[in-house]
């Protein structure tokens, strides 16, 4: 039981590989291409900048909602870029009509990343329909994204470190992570489930990742890590079998390579009003849901 | 004393002379015509004693009739040729004919001899004065003149379905009255038209048709058939395809045709609109043309072709400067609302009467 865990946390034994100081949540740029070429040769140089710029505008402030543990900014420049592109589904067809749709990407410096077809805009009937002026055009792309259907975002947020920092965490029966983020920092649920990937320094290094739930804050004063009061701790859970190296390895060896968002939930509640660390329980945020 | 003094002598007849018997005429004596010609002579009171031969019936005017006739016979076929009358239509001379025939007799039943006999010395006395070589010789020259001077055009469809308008007007000189022509290959006949000798030049313009000049030539006149002699003005139908008439649905979007002037190109229409456009005469769409059209839309009637089709096969007529002739090459380019060009498409015409040319979409190759 979670409450019953934290309330041993006072007398855990910290096997901190990396001290989890506070630290920002990573930015992501965010960039729309109308890609289609009856969308992009319909309106004007200017005027298919300012549709990019708008549909932009509007999925970094959707984005920034649904996902609070990145910032999304469509003004600026960011190592990594969620490029949305709007595109005819079936990019090799010689038909003349076509389903057109948005495909996401995640493009670094490195890697421009692999389009994947997120969700649909017009079906191929309406593919010849008529589009409009370009603010009507915009708001209509821009209704598009109102629906929920981010898990394809989701996914390829999951390839984000949140952080490269975290404080593994350990007693006789649990381990865990404190993260270096209050619940209010990521306006997140404590049912979202984590991802630590660590580097394992037995001999050769050996990549890991444990999975792991967030399930509350940290709250133990007593130890070195008081500091850390009120940060989100994710508690492993995988097979205690597998886990068994974390025990078995000295702490100097476990590094964490970063850690990963795998399912978020979000809590508007943690996000507008910041839970104040709680030392005797843990108690499952209200509100939020699948994003 | 002439010879027929002496005559006139020997018999007891008085000499009248040979200019008209009432010259030297004692003042009682009457002079009475006869129907040969002979002019008897008598007192007032006396039985006729003498006669007298009338010897102006001596110049003939058969050669005069005869001119007469002939001219009269070239006037009724020029009449016929450039007037579309002939008195073979109107009846005249049948009911002529019917005159001289019948006429003597009724005048047998309804005159006395006397009477018959000075009607007809008044009938010779009239053609007498009509015959007279003078007023042949001028009204030869009249109708040479006309003839020489006045002309017709005459202008008939080309098939008995076409019917219309024609205008014919002289070289340089504005448009004149049109006239109506067809169907049943009824002409429009222009007649009087001034003309010379070696000819006039006239120009004519018939709508649907390329105008043409030709000169008019007295006698022969000008004779036109549509199609034959005057070639029909290609129309065209720019049909832009699926892609393209989905641009034009867009406020903005708009379509450009222009005539290639070697590397130039000269804007001679535009419209706007989601359909097809027409340029030249009107033309009611082919059925075997709608027909290959729905075969190229796949041949099966749905929401989306129909809404195709109808959009091409009511097309929007646009105004064009003047009709066409064979060889002009125009291009057709459509612009989006954004001022892109999203089709493209050239044609160089020939003589068909109605063009179709699809308008593909990509126009960023060059026209």
């Amino acid at each position: 039981m979670k409450s019953s865990w934290w309330t041993r946390a006072s007398g855990a034994l910290v096997l901190a590989a990396t001290t989890a100081a506070a630290q920002t949540r990573p930015l992501i740029a965010v960039k729309f291409v109308l890609q289609e070429a009856l969308y992009r040769n319909e309106y004007s140089p200017q005027d298919v900048l300012k549709i990019e710029r708008g549909v932009a505008d509007t999925l970094a402030q959707l984005l920034s909602r649904r996902f609070g543990f990145v910032q999304f900014d469509s003004s600026g420049t960011a190592p990594q870029t969620l490029v949305v592109t709007l595109n005819r589904k079936d990019l090799g067809s010689g038909a003349q009509r076509h389903e057109t749709g948005f495909y996401v990407r995640l493009a670094t410096a490195a890697a421009m990343g692999q389009d994947r077809y997120w969700r649909m805009f017009r079906p191929i009937e309406e593919y010849l329909a008529a589009r409009g002026t370009s603010a009507a055009f915009m708001k209509e792309v821009q209704a598009r994204f109102e629906v929920d259907e981010l898990e394809s975002i989701q996914d390829l947020l999951r390839s984000i470190p949140i952080s490269t920092q975290a404080t593994l965490w350990q007693d006789a029966t649990d381990i865990g992570w404190i993260l270096p983020f209050r619940r209010a920092d990521l306006c997140m649920d404590f049912e979202t489930t984590l991802r630590i990937a660590n580097t394992i320094r037995v001999g050769v290094d050996k990549r890991k990742d444990f999975r792991a739930k967030a399930t509350g804050d940290f709250s133990d004063t007593s130890s070195a890590l008081g500091t850390l009061r009120g940060n989100v701790v994710g508690m492993a859970t995988d097979p205690t079998a597998d886990l068994a190296i974390l025990r078995t390895t000295p702490a100097n060896a476990i590094i964490v390579n970063g850690v990963f968002i795998e399912h978020y939930h979000r809590s508007d509640t943690a996000c507008a009003a910041p839970a104040a660390p709680q030392a005797t329980s843990f108690p499952v945020a209200p509100g939020g849901g699948p994003p | 004393m002439n010879r027929a003094a002496l005559l006139a002598r020997r018999t007891g007849q008085t000499y009248c002379g040979n200019r008209g018997s009432t010259l030297a005429r004692p003042p009682n004596e009457i002079s009475l015509p006869t129907a040969q010609g002979i002019v008897v002579t008598q007192n007032a009171g006396d039985a006729p004693t003498r006669a007298v031969r009338d010897t102006s019936a001596d110049a003939s005017v058969v050669p005069q009739a005869l001119s007469l006739a002939i001219l009269a016979v070239i006037a009724d076929l020029w009449l016929e040729q450039h007037a579309g009358v002939s008195s073979s239509h109107t009846g005249s001379l049948a009911t002529i004919i019917t005159a001289i025939g019948l006429g003597p007799a009724v005048l047998e039943q309804l005159l006395k001899k006397r009477e018959r006999s000075e009607i007809v010395v008044w009938i010779r006395k009239m053609l007498r004065a009509v015959l007279k070589t003078e007023i042949v010789a001028a009204l030869w020259a009249i109708g040479l003149v006309v003839m020489l001077t006045r002309s017709s055009v005459e202008v008939v469809g080309g098939s008995p379905e076409d019917s219309g308008t024609v205008a014919v007007t002289p070289a340089a000189a504005s448009a004149g009255t049109p006239i109506s022509f067809g169907p049943k290959l009824e002409p429009a006949r222009f007649t009087w038209m001034a003309t010379n000798p070696f000819g006039r030049r006239y120009t004519v313009d018939v709508p649907g048709y390329v105008s043409a000049s030709f000169v008019l030539f007295p006698i022969a006149g000008l004779r036109i058939t549509l199609g034959k002699d005057l070639q029909p003005s290609p129309s065209v139908l720019f049909r832009p395809d699926p892609v393209v008439l989905s641009y034009l649905k867009s406020g903005g979007s708009r379509i450009r045709i222009s005539v290639r002037h070697g590397a130039g190109l000269d804007s001679i229409a535009g419209g706007r609109g989601a359909q097809s456009f027409l340029l030249g005469n009107a033309h009611v769409i082919p059925s075997e043309m709608l027909q290959d059209w729905l075969l190229e839309l796949g041949g099966v009637i749905n929401e989306g072709s129909a809404e195709t089709l109808l959009a091409w096969k009511h097309p929007l007529n646009l105004r064009i400067p003047s009709p066409f002739v064979p060889g002009t090459s125009l291009v057709a380019e459509v612009f989006s609302q954004g001022g892109n060009r999203v089709g493209l498409a050239d044609v160089v015409l020939h003589t068909e009467r109605l063009v179709d040319v699809e308008i593909p979409g990509g126009g960023e190759r060059q026209p």
